[in-house]
């Protein structure tokens, strides 16, 4: 090798470990930046574990906490139901004693009224009032027992001629007389219907004490009964039976008296 | 304590309209229509209850009269009927009356019907 390319393959030894050496520096740089960054991201990763944990920890308590509410809730369901069980049991209750206590004011006013006097036709008009208005029919009729007959005696809202005489044990009326029981022909009782009972719907026997003086008969009601009795007017019928039994036996007396 | 008119033929359903609405209101009876204008006047009851069927003078009859009169024009007037057909009904309506209840009367729809057109409920 010549002096010349001796001094060219120096130069180029030259550059070849200057770019080694800038090479390596470069390398040291990125090797420098990347551990910077690497423990950048390390920190990075550690804080973001640590916002995880805690982020947990407090799912893990909402969680609990809304457990909680759920069941309470649950609680105060079965509570409010359980209330509106009772309140509705009370509605009930209340309604059947406010029900029950109008039948009571029916029934005194009833007997009030069938007492409050000895006039029989008063006692006459106490009874047509309590049928029309207590119990709903602007039909009635009065049959009084003379030996095995029932006689016609009294009559309002009815045909002229409508009520005739019947034999103890007779239809509905007859059978009133004869068994002591109040009669309700319902619809069952076309068959021992006697001519005059075509539109009758209650045959109520007149009472003093064990003996039947005669019958009182209720025939068409008012539309608005809707066709039927209600317990009251069973009641109200029991109490017809005797005390307008006594009431009316007792205007005889005093008839009888005068 | 506001006062109602009771008017009524029937002793029974007056009695019964007593006991259902005293204690709680002072009332006033009356048997019959004539006996009824004369006390509407006389007591300026708040609420007037009014019977259909009475001899002489009938309660559509009575509802005209103190409809025509200004001191009774507003009160509030409840027919008690035997007649609910509509008929009945319709003719109360249109004669001026504010409500109507049917015969055999029940306590808890009278004293409901009371309580509104008094304003209490």
């Amino acid at each position: 090798m010549d002096a010349k390319g001796g001094r060219d393959h120096a130069a180029y030894v030259r550059r070849v470990r200057e770019d080694t050496d800038r090479y390596i520096r470069d390398l040291l740089a990125e090797n420098e930046r990347l551990r910077r960054l690497a423990t950048a991201l390390r920190g990075e990763r550690d804080q973001l574990e640590e916002e995880r944990d805690r982020l947990r920890g407090s799912l893990s308590d909402a969680e609990a906490e809304l457990a909680r509410f759920r069941a309470l809730h649950e609680q105060l369901e079965n509570q409010l139901s359980e209330v509106e069980h009772e309140s509705q049991s009370f509605s009930s209750k209340f309604l059947e004693l406010a029900k029950r206590n109008n039948d009571l004011a029916n029934l005194y006013v009833a007997s009030y009224r069938l007492h409050g006097t000895l006039d029989r036709s008063e006692v006459l008009t106490a009874i047509q009032e309590i049928v029309i208005n207590l119990i709903g029919s602007e039909e009635l009729g009065v049959y009084e027992l003379e030996g095995s007959e029932l006689k016609p005696v009294w009559s309002f809202g009815l045909e002229e001629g409508l009520l005739r005489s019947v034999a103890e044990g007779s239809g509905f009326v007859g059978e009133a007389a004869a068994s002591g029981e109040i009669q309700l022909p319902g619809a069952d009782g076309g068959k021992s219907r006697v001519p005059g009972e075509e539109t009758l719907t209650a045959a109520i026997p007149l009472r003093l004490g064990g003996r039947v003086f005669g019958v009182l008969a209720l025939f068409e009601l008012l539309p608005q009964k809707g066709g039927r009795f209600e317990s009251l007017d069973t009641e109200l019928f029991d109490l017809l039976a005797s005390q307008a039994g006594t009431a009316l036996y007792a205007t005889s007396l005093v008839e009888g008296g005068e | 304590m506001k006062k109602i008119l009771l008017v009524d033929d029937s002793m029974t359903t007056l009695f019964m309209e007593e006991m259902i609405l005293d204690g709680r209101y002072d009332v006033a009876l009356a048997k019959d229509g004539e006996e009824a204008l004369d006390k509407a006047l006389a007591e300026a009851p708040d609420l007037i209850l009014l019977d259909v069927v009475m001899p002489r003078m009938n309660g559509f009859d009575v509802l005209a009269a103190l409809r025509a009169r200004e001191e009774t024009r507003e009160v509030p007037i409840i027919m008690v009927t035997t007649r609910g057909e509509e008929t009945n009904v319709e003719q109360g309506f249109a004669r001026g009356c504010t409500d109507y209840v049917t015969k055999p009367i029940d306590a808890t729809e009278l004293l409901t019907k009371v309580k509104a057109y008094l304003g209490e409920i």
